[in-house]
């Protein structure tokens, strides 16, 4: 019902938007818990306890199908429902709990080295008394990481990025029916296809010769006697989207604001203990993943409101992560905050599996970061370019 | 064993009652519930994968 709810205008990919979401979040905020945009045909949620309320009913509301199969090739993880999903979920999750993470050696060695190959040559520049741009090294860090987990050989570590990065393109939300936004998804349908088909190889690969992997652990579950050969793929090239521009971005914001709060910067480097509450907090602030979309399944409701079957719900997590009725001062940068959590990495049953190799990668650049350029400043305003949905700088330079 | 949990970190993963759903529970809103908070012994191990499952460190066991 439409009419009980206030309608909003709002013109999300205008780049005023892009670069500084709050006001206008907050804007939306203080009008209703639940509102209507009918530009994009959608309702939208800006604080924390109906968004979270929305994410979290998997009963009343559920993902898009199309979206999911287009991007990654089939039913992916994420589209299904409990108790299938929490099935398929369980086939990884006991690899992504944070002791299995943090407690494998070789793993965190790995992430070191991940980092320190992005790293090096930035301080390298940096030191010599150059300006660098911090984005383009980031995108190999979560997938360098996500290609050692799936066991890929060293050599096509590069190839697998490259593909992870044009798949990635499927979440611009450039409208289809421009030359850039009709650009942007044959490239992101080309990076998908080329993931999609070698993935293929290596699950096929992984099914006479098992390893210790990801991709073995799946092929080789009894759940998997259950699963399609689609969605044996999808769940695999999901795993590669989910962890790739999702960590890069968080490490660009990270970056970012420890540049604009020099003074919370150095508490970090005298106390590396404050880096959990830090990251959490810049997670909080930043939420890369802006937003995320539920579709009312029949008899949903938000409050009293009903939605209608089929009818979109933009959930605003960087909305609800400046609710000033769960935060005080919520616009405010403070890394020393009590912990309370927040919706960076979504909420319910389809909550980010890979939130504690996300910290740990996060952790482990911040780290060398504060090792190794203890003092840096911008050098130029960022750019964040048009991407409202995943967002982030898309051009971030720092000098010393 | 008592267990405590910290609501307020919770991001209703269910992970927890994956792990041990004679000890935990969902509400409305996703957020752990304990059924127990003092099970018995016996459920020691379950508890702790819980505990180890959370996304947000929100089980906390004392003995």
């Amino acid at each position: 019902m439409v009419d009980a709810v206030p309608t909003v205008d709002v013109d999300f990919a205008d780049p005023a938007y892009v670069r500084d979401p709050g006001p206008t979040l907050r804007r939306l905020r203080e009008i209703a818990p639940i509102i209507y945009d009918p530009r994009l045909g959608q309702y939208v949620t800006c604080e924390y306890r109906t968004t979270a309320r929305v994410i979290g009913n998997a009963k009343g509301f559920g993902n898009q199908e199309a979206f999911f199969l287009e991007a990654f090739g089939g039913r992916s993880v994420e589209i299904m429902d409990n108790p299938r999903h929490n099935e398929v979920r369980g086939i990884w999750a006991q690899r992504f709990v944070r002791d299995a993470l943090a407690q494998e050696e070789a793993r965190t060695r790995m992430i070191a080295q991940s980092v320190s190959g992005a790293m090096d040559p930035l301080v390298q520049t940096l030191r010599a008394g150059g300006s660098v741009d911090v984005v383009p090294s980031l995108s190999t860090i979560p997938t360098v990481v996500i290609a050692n987990m799936f066991g890929l050989p060293t050599e096509m570590h590069e190839q697998f990025s490259q593909w992870s990065g044009e798949m990635g393109l499927h979440t611009e939300p450039e409208p289809a029916n421009t030359e850039r936004g009709r650009g942007l998804v044959a490239r992101a349908k080309v990076g998908t296809a080329a993931l999609t088909a070698y993935l293929e190889e290596v699950i096929d690969e992984r099914r006479t010769v098992p390893g210790d992997d990801l991709i073995s652990a799946l092929v080789h579950s009894p759940v998997a006697d259950s699963m399609s050969h689609q969605e044996i793929v999808a769940t695999c090239s999901q795993l590669v989207f989910a962890g790739h521009e999702t960590t890069a971005k968080l490490i660009a914001h990270t970056v970012l604001l420890l540049a604009e709060h020099p003074s919370q910067r150095a508490a970090l480097r005298e106390d590396r203990s404050l880096l959990p509450a830090a990251i959490e907090e810049v997670l909080r602030i930043s939420s890369p993943v802006q937003a995320m979309w539920r579709y009312a399944r029949p008899g949903a409701r938000v409050g009293e409101i009903e939605i209608a079957e089929g009818d979109k719900v933009m959930c605003s997590l960087a909305g609800a992560n400046r609710d000033p009725e769960r935060w005080s001062d919520p616009e405010r940068f403070d890394i020393t905050r009590e912990p309370k959590q927040h919706l960076g990495f979504g909420f319910g049953t389809h909550s980010c599996l890979g939130l504690n190799l996300a910290r740990l990668e996060v952790t482990t650049w911040l780290n060398q970061l504060l090792n190794e350029v203890p003092s840096y400043q911008l050098d130029g305003e960022p750019d964040f370019g048009t991407n409202w949905v995943l967002r982030a700088p898309v051009r971030l330079r720092v000098t010393l | 064993m008592r267990i405590k949990t910290d609501t307020e970190k919770c991001i209703a993963s269910g992970a927890c009652v994956l792990a041990c759903p004679e000890v935990f529970d969902q509400d409305d809103d996703g957020i752990v519930t304990l059924i127990d908070p003092s099970p018995p012994d016996a459920l020691y191990d379950k508890v702790m994968e819980a505990a180890a499952a959370c996304p947000a460190s929100v089980i906390h066991v004392e003995p």
